[in-house]
Formats: C-alpha cells, structure tokens, sequence
C-alpha cells in the first residue's frame, strides 16, 4: 500500500504541491546538530525551515493564538472604546503596567504580532513561488508511462477476451475513453509487446491549491499596506456646520507610519440635515429601536470647486478623494447660549451631548471660561453640565428622575446644572471637575439647584448672583462620521476572490491517473487491464476506473442481464 | 408591521420539532437497545454450537439475515475480485461489492428494534417539517431572513444540522448517527428557546445590507455542517478506540460501537463534511469583512467576533494540512477539528454575548 502512495508520490512530486517536507526535513534535521556549518549553510538550513509547510502552521497557529489575548483584554484603536483600556489598568494595579509594556493593549500592532505575521508572509512567499513554478513546468509534461505491475494499484481489474480482439483497437478504445473523461493521456508500448494508455486529470486542483496560498499572500501584503499607509478617525458634524480635512481635525485617530500629514485631501463636508426614525408605534416590542438614519450632507472634493450633494445612510458610505466616510452613529447638541450680567453673549452654539439610553437621554458640558464674574465682580469660571431629553414627559415622576419617553426631539427639555469656581484644569471646553467647584441653586422658589428648560416659554433661566443667564434655544442634531482611508481594499477583495475560487478547486478536484494495460495472451486472445491511482483521498477513484472498464469490456454475446 | 400571530405560529413549530425530535430520540435509543439485545443473542447462539436447541436465538437469527440482506455479511464479503473474466456482463460492475465495509444494522434485526427505528425515521422526519416550518413562519413574520439574531441563528442553524442528517438518512444508511443528532439537537433548541430566545423583530439599521443576508447564511449552513461533522468525529474517535481494543481482543462482543460504522468511514465523513463547509465558512468571514466595510468603513478591526472567527478558521485550515500530511492523519487530525468546533462554539456563545464588540448582533440581554 505505502509503496504504491511512493511511487505516486516520487513520480508526481515534481509536480504536485503536496506536503513532502517529511522527507526534507528529516534530512535537514540531521545535519542541525552539527555545529560545523557554516554561515551560507546554516542561512539555507534556516531558509528551508522557514519555507516548510510545518513552519508556516505552526506561525499560523501561533498568529491565531497572539491573537486571543486581543479579543479578551480592552484595545486601544479607532474603533474601540479607548476609556475601557484605563479602566482595566486601574483595576489591575500589578498585571496592568506589566501587560501594557509587553503591547497588550495593542496587540495587532506589537512587535511580536507583527513579527510572527512577518515570518509567515516571507515562509508562504517562499513556499509557494517555487511551487507554482514547478507546477507550471509540470502542466506542460505529459503523464508518466503506465507501470507495469497494474495489480499493485489501489484499484484494479483484468480480464481475459477471447480470440478476434485486437490489440490495437482496443489501446484506441482506451485511449478514446480516458479522453472522453478529460483524461490527458499518454500512449505507449513496451519491450515484452504490452501497449499501455496512461491519463492524468485533475490538475487545477494544484492550480486552485496554489492560487489559493498566493492569495493568502496578497491579504497579508495587503494588510502590511493597509497598517503603512492607511488612517482611520472620527469626526462629529452638527447640522449647519462644515468640516473640512486638513490637518488633523479627527477625534480619535490611527495613523500609518507612511501617511503624511500635510498630504491629505482638503475636500469639506457640510452636513445639512440629520435623520433619524424609530419604531413609533407604543405597542411594538421594539418601539423607539432605529430604524433609518440618513445624513444629509453636501461635500466639496480636493481640487474642485463644485458642490455635490447626497444622502449618507449607516450602510451607504460617502468616498470622497479616496477617503471614505461613513456614518456611524449620531446625537443631540442642544443650542445654548449664555449671557454675562451685562447681557453679553459670552457663548453661543450647539453643545454635543452623548446619550445615556437607547431613548437618547443625553447629557453634556460646557465650560465659560471668559466674562464672567462672580457676586464679588471677581472673574470665575462657569460650568454648564446638563441633561438633554428628547421626549420628556408632560410631568416628571420624581421616583424616575428624569427620563426621555422616545429618541426623536419632539418635547425637548434641557436640565441643566451651573457650577462655579475651580472647574480644574481647562484641557477642554467640554469638560470640567466638579469636585471643588460650587453648585449653584438656579431653581429656588422649589428649593432646587437643577431647572428644565424648554424651547418655548421657559427657554431662558437668569443665574443667581448677577452671574448672567442661560437661554435654550434649540436643538441641533449631529452626525459621527468614521474617515477611513485605505488603500489595500482592491487587492485584499481581488485575493478573496482568489481564496474562495481556489479553495474550491482545491477541495473539489481529485487529481488521478488511469492506466489501461492490454497484453498479449495465449491463444490469440489478449488481457486487459484497468487500474487507477490517486493523489489523496479518493472516494470516487473507484468508480472512475469501473466506468473506464465497462466501456472497454463488450457485453458478453447471449449474456443476458 | 411584525405579524404576531405567524410569529407565535412560528415559536410553536419550533417546540413542536422539540418535542417530536425528543421522541425520535427515544425510537432511536431503543432501536441501539433491542437491537443490542438481539446481536447478544446471536453471538450467544455463535458461541454455543452443539447440543443446545434454543428456538429464540435460532429465530433471532434468521432475522438478522432477513434484516439485514440489504448490506450485512461481515468479513469475507468486501474482498473485490481483480479478475472479471468470471463475470458475465459488465453491468455487474456496478454490483461489485464496496470496499466500505458494511457493519451489522443497529437495529440487529430485532423486530421491536425494526419498528423503532421506522417510528425513528418518521419522527425525524416529522420533526424536521416542523423545524423548517418555524424557520420560515419566522422570516415570514419579520419580513426579512429568519436569521436576525442569535435565536434565530441557532433555530435555523440546528435545521440546517438536521438537514444533513435527513440527506445522508436517504442517500445511504445513517440511521446509526440518528440518536447523537436528535439528541443534540434538542438540547440545542432547549438552548435556544430557553436562553437565546428573542421575540421576533424588526432590524436596527446596521443590519439592513444584503451582505447580511449571505453572511449570516453562510454561517448558519456553516453551524449546521460543523456540528454534524462534529459528532461523526467524536464518534470516529470512540470507534477507533473501540478497534484498537477488539483487535487486542478485549472489546465486549456486546459493545454499542459493533454496530457504528467504521473508523475509517466516520473520519471520512467527518473530513468530507469539513472539506464541503471550509470554502463556506472561508465565505462567511470574507462575505463578513465586506459587510463590515460597508457598515463601519473597514473590512478588518480585529473586533472579538472577527478574531474569533479567524482564529476558527485557521484551526479548520490546519485539520485539512493535517489530514493531507501522513502521519497526521487520523487520531491527532480529529482533535484539531474538534478545536476548530471550540473555536466555533467559543464565538458563537460566549464571545457574541458577553464580550463587547461591535457585533450587537446577539441581542440577548435585550
Ligand atoms: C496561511 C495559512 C494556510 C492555509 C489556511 C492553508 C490552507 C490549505 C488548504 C485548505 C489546503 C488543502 C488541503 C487538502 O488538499 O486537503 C492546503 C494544502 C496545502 N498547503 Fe496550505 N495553507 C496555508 C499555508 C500554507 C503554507 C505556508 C504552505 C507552504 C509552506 C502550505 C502548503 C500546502 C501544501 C503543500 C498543501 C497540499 C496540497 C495538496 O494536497 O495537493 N500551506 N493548504
């Protein structure tokens, strides 16, 4: 059995992309121990470690298993929650630090993620390059002579025919048949007088199999792309307001080391108008769940000067230059303004809040650092932090708080809360400590130090102590929009397409041979011999040689069946 | 817009498969039991030659030849002729015997263990109707495909399981897979209506793309192949075990795995299985990669989901290597795939529910 595979093997090796490192390594590992090799040597000894099958699964096994501790532990990228990362290492006091210096907190772009993914690029590279080589010299090969002991094939069959058969048209016969099955086929006659008909099929199986490996090599190549040259980032745009792509703008960012900065496209994107529509109906299980968002947008490419507009949806991403971005969640941004005792503008704009629950409660902050003065006429800060509901209820159940009844403004109230004093350090506009400042009571006649507004009558609440006053104006929504750029996606989608075609080629082609033997026999009668080979498992190899049989056998006259 | 009474329609079908399946289970499990009884009697009656005219095991006898003419005769029968010339037509070709071997039936041609098995069968059957019933009742309720969250996905997975079952009971016989699978499946849908059991609804936006549609598509075709490979491999695992003992002669002449086919045919279909569904599953994460750049603006972010998913298929990828490398075959190759299968599992529950990723697509917690 094994010498059948062998022989199989030695013959078809030049020209199969089968696994025979086996035997090379052996030899290889032979000469490992001693130490005497020299510098060339010892190169090509590592060269062909690297380039084996078993080198390349066992980096692949090992990429699969750099990459759990990523799944499991918070990361810090674009498109994750980077706060979760802090949180983790606040809560792990010793482990934390000691992960975080071995890049566990980046894992796909440490260096040992990076380094095993290298290894394996450059060991499929190197493996597969001079295999599809050889195969194309192989294609172009006839098959090998048929053996000669057909009754050591895995499936065989004879038979004997009686006097008036011919040798000849009999090999033709074969020869017809294993055509007929998209055979490529060899003919032949040897020394003793035996003719022989040797077909081989199959071979885009080693075409789809080594397709498939060069295609792993371009999604690698293209992710070595994507990581260099590619950025992603976020950017809100309220309604009414422009952004536009120059410098650096985007609020969380992931830069290549191949991108410059000053080089990105300058196209400007205005947003319109912002859609969103939930489930309204009360009785629905899923009331107030999404339904439809659509940013209206109006954009204006690099280099040009004309105005395009167009609907961006979450799955209707907007390419602008290269870049594309897409819509990938939204807000509220409550319009305030506030005023100094004077009754100066002191601050006026969309504030973004961020919502707390899937009714889109939100809240949100604002610091005025400029203007304002405290009771002493003493310059102080003031701190706005409030909750925005989109649909507050007619009477605030005060067991609940305050809660939003729907995620689309259509009884909007701010909450709003007024601090003063230390706010701490002013790293944003839209953030501020309140620990050591002083709360201010804006509601006294209920004894309250929070107040709602509305965008109606109670639009306005005038602070204690001459401070100034708070007016709310409106509400403006906002989009967040992610901006990608990455100039791999061509050819990973081209070397997707190469992976699932070649897959399937190479699961679902069997590559076999089919030799018919016919010799000369006593009494003027000849024998006839079936036999067939397979490079792997072959459930159907079987079949293939009975049907070759039966078309060479003649029903047997008066034979009925 | 969600059609509530075709929805509670729908949750019916599904626990009427349940249930229909458990007592396919049952036919099943007595089928192994009466059948085991008989091949006792038999090889009793093998054992006791001379002297003892034992009507029962006599009777039991002749039904094993009668149950089991389809494909029965141990030993001698699977040795194919090389030599044709005694054969009289070429047509005979096809009545060569297979070099599978055939195994003795599991019901060991025990009347009672024949009639359980045909309830078995019918059930199976049955069962699966009401399966796909519920599967498409639900899809029909929503408007959209009956795979919009984990519930779902498990609902149809499991029919998908059971599908290849069915296939495989008709095209040849695999009535001896039938305990594992009902079995299996109806602690899946227990699984499913019980823990992962959402109302149907309607999608949030992220979900609506036709990419969505293929994805989770694929994945569920891929669910329903993993497990139904899954099991042959565990079963190839047992039976090899089995082998190796009766080949040291220690095996119980009475063990259930006389009747299990051979370990060389259970890790084929285990590998034909895997070989049809990796293409498939390679399919998914890349339909998913596309999906995701439609959606969040990149094909590849090493959320959890994708990295699980990744990490199953390389483990699948390194079953298929192993199989094809000698040596590797076998024992050690069969581990790898039930890997691949934790893998699989791993994303599928504990990864989509608790977590946190981009793919909310679980929805269990509500
Ligand atoms: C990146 C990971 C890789 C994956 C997912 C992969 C996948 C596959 C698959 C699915 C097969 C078909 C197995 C079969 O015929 O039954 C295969 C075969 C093979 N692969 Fe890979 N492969 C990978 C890396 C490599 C590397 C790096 C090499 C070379 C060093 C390699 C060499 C081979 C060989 C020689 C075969 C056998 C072809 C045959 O049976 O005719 N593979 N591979």
């Amino acid at each position: 059995m094994a010498s059948q595979t062998d022989e199989m093997d030695m013959d078809a090796g030049s020209l199969s992309t089968a696994p025979r490192e086996d035997h090379a390594d052996t030899t290889a590992a032979d000469t490992v121990t001693l130490p005497r090799l020299s510098f060339a040597e010892w190169l090509r000894w590592a060269w062909r470690q690297l380039t084996s099958m078993r080198v390349a699964l066992i980096l692949l096994f090992l990429l699969s298993l750099a990459a759990i501790p990523g799944s499991l532990l918070p990361q810090r990228s674009a498109n994750t929650d980077a706060t979760l990362v802090t949180a983790w290492l606040a809560k792990h006091k010793t482990l934390g630090p000691l992960l975080d210096r071995l890049q566990f907190f980046t894992v796909y772009k440490s260096v040992w993620f990076s380094s095993i993914y290298l290894l394996l690029f450059i060991s499929l590279i190197g493996c597969i390059l001079p295999r599809s080589w050889q195969h194309y010299k192989a294609m172009r090969k006839p098959p090998p002579a048929a053996p000669r002991n057909l009754a050591r094939m895995p499936v065989h069959y004879g038979w004997g025919e009686g006097a008036g058969a011919s040798m000849e048209s009999k090999l033709d016969a074969a020869e017809a048949a294993l055509k007929k099955k998209r055979f490529r086929v060899v003919r032949g006659t040897d020394a003793n007088g035996s003719g022989w008909v040797s077909g081989e099929k199959g071979y885009l199986r080693e075409v789809g199999n080594l397709v498939f490996h060069l295609s792993l090599v371009g999604i690698l190549a293209g992710f070595a792309i994507k990581g260099f040259y590619g950025y992603q980032g976020k950017v809100l745009v309220t309604e009414g307001e422009t952004f536009h792509n120059i410098g650096l703008k985007y609020d969380d960012q992931d830069l290549g080391g191949g991108v410059d900065v000053d080089k990105l496209p300058a196209f400007s994107l205005k947003l319109n108008t912002f859609t969103a529509t939930y489930e309204a109906k009360t009785s629905a299980k899923d009331f107030g769940q999404p339904r439809d968002f659509t940013a209206d947008v109006t954009y204006t490419p690099a280099g040009s000067t004309k105005q395009k507009q167009r609907a961006v949806k979450t799955n209707d991403p907007i390419s602008i230059n290269g870049v594309s971005l897409y819509l990938i969640s939204h807000g509220y941004a409550p319009e305030i303004t506030v005023r100094d005792k004077d009754g100066k503008v002191r601050y006026s704009g969309p504030v973004k809040y961020f919502d707390v629950d899937s009714m889109f409660k939100s809240t949100g902050m604002l610091r005025v650092a400029d203007g304002i003065k405290d009771k002493d006429g003493k310059p102080t800060q003031l701190g706005v932090y409030g909750t925005f509901l989109p649909t507050a209820p007619d009477t605030m159940d005060p067991a609940l708080g305050p809660v939003s009844l729907f995620p689309q403004a259509i009884n909007p109230k701010l909450i709003l809360n007024v601090f003063t004093g230390d706010l701490g350090p002013s790293t944003s506009v839209w953030r501020f400590d309140t620990t050591k400042a002083t709360q201010q009571t804006l509601d006294p006649a209920n004894g309250r130090t929070a107040i709602q507004l509305d965008t109606d009558k109670n639009k306005t609440v005038q602070l204690p102590d001459g401070l100034g006053s708070i007016t709310f104006d409106g509400v403006k929504q906002y989009a967040q929009f992610d901006i990608n750029h990455d100039p791999s996606k061509l050819l990973v989608f081209v070397s997707a397409v190469g992976i699932v075609g070649g897959l399937i080629l190479s699961l679902g082609i069997r590559r076999r041979r089919v030799f018919v033997r016919v010799k000369p026999a006593e009494q003027d009668a000849i024998r006839v011999e079936v036999a067939g080979l397979a490079r792997a498992e072959d459930e159907r190899l079987r079949d293939e040689v009975r049907g070759v049989g039966r078309s060479l056998r003649p029903a047997k006259v008066g034979a009925q069946k | 817009m969600i059609n509530e009474s075709l929805a509670r329609f729908s949750n019916y079908a599904v626990y009427g498969a349940m249930f229909v399946y458990f007592i396919a289970f049952f036919a099943y499990t007595a089928e192994w039991v009466f059948g085991r009884k008989s091949s006792f009697v038999v090889a009793a009656a093998g054992q006791s030659t001379a002297g003892q005219t034992a009507e029962v095991p006599a009777q039991a006898e002749a039904l094993v030849a009668a149950g089991a003419a389809g494909g029965a005769g141990t030993g001698t029968a699977d040795v194919v002729p090389d030599d044709l010339s005694g054969l009289d037509d070429l047509g005979d070709f096809d009545d060569l015997p297979d070099l599978d071997d055939p195994n003795p039936a599991i019901d060991g041609g025990n009347l009672r263990a024949i009639t359980a098995g045909g309830i078995a069968v019918s059930t199976t059957v049955l069962g699966f109707a009401l399966h796909v019933l519920g599967v498409v009742c639900r899809g029909l309720a929503a408007h959209r495909v009956p795979w919009g969250n984990l519930y779902e996905f498990t609902v149809a997975g499991s029919a998908v399981a059971m599908a290849i079952y069915v296939g495989l009971l008709f095209r040849k016989n695999a009535r001896w897979l039938g305990v594992f699978v009902t079995g299996t499946i109806v602690a899946i849908l227990g699984l499913a209506v019980e823990v992962l059991y959402r109302d149907a609804e309607q999608l949030v936006p992220a979900l609506h793309s036709p990419w969505l549609v293929v994805h989770v598509a694929a994945a569920v075709l891929c669910s329903g192949a993993f497990t139904v490979a899954t099991l042959s491999t565990i079963l190839y695992l047992f039976k090899s075990r089995y082998e190796t003992r009766a080949k040291l002669g220690v095996a119980s002449p009475t063990s259930m795995w006389r009747r299990v086919p051979s370990a060389m045919k259970l890790d084929l279909v285990a590998y034909r299985i895997l070989a049809f569904s990796f293409p498939i599953w390679t399919f998914t994460v890349i339909a998913g990669s596309i999906w995701a750049e439609r959606a969040w603006g990149r094909y590849w972010g090493w959320d959890p989901t994708e990295t699980w998913a990744f990490i199953t298929w390389v483990v699948y990828a390194a079953y298929l290597h192993a199989r094809a490398t000698r040596g590797w075959k076998g024992r050690n190759a069969s581990i790898v795939a039930l890997v691949g299968y934790g893998c699989f599992i791993f994303n599928y529950f504990v990864v989509s529910i608790f977590v946190n990723g981009l793919h909310s697509y679980a929805n269990v917690k509500g």
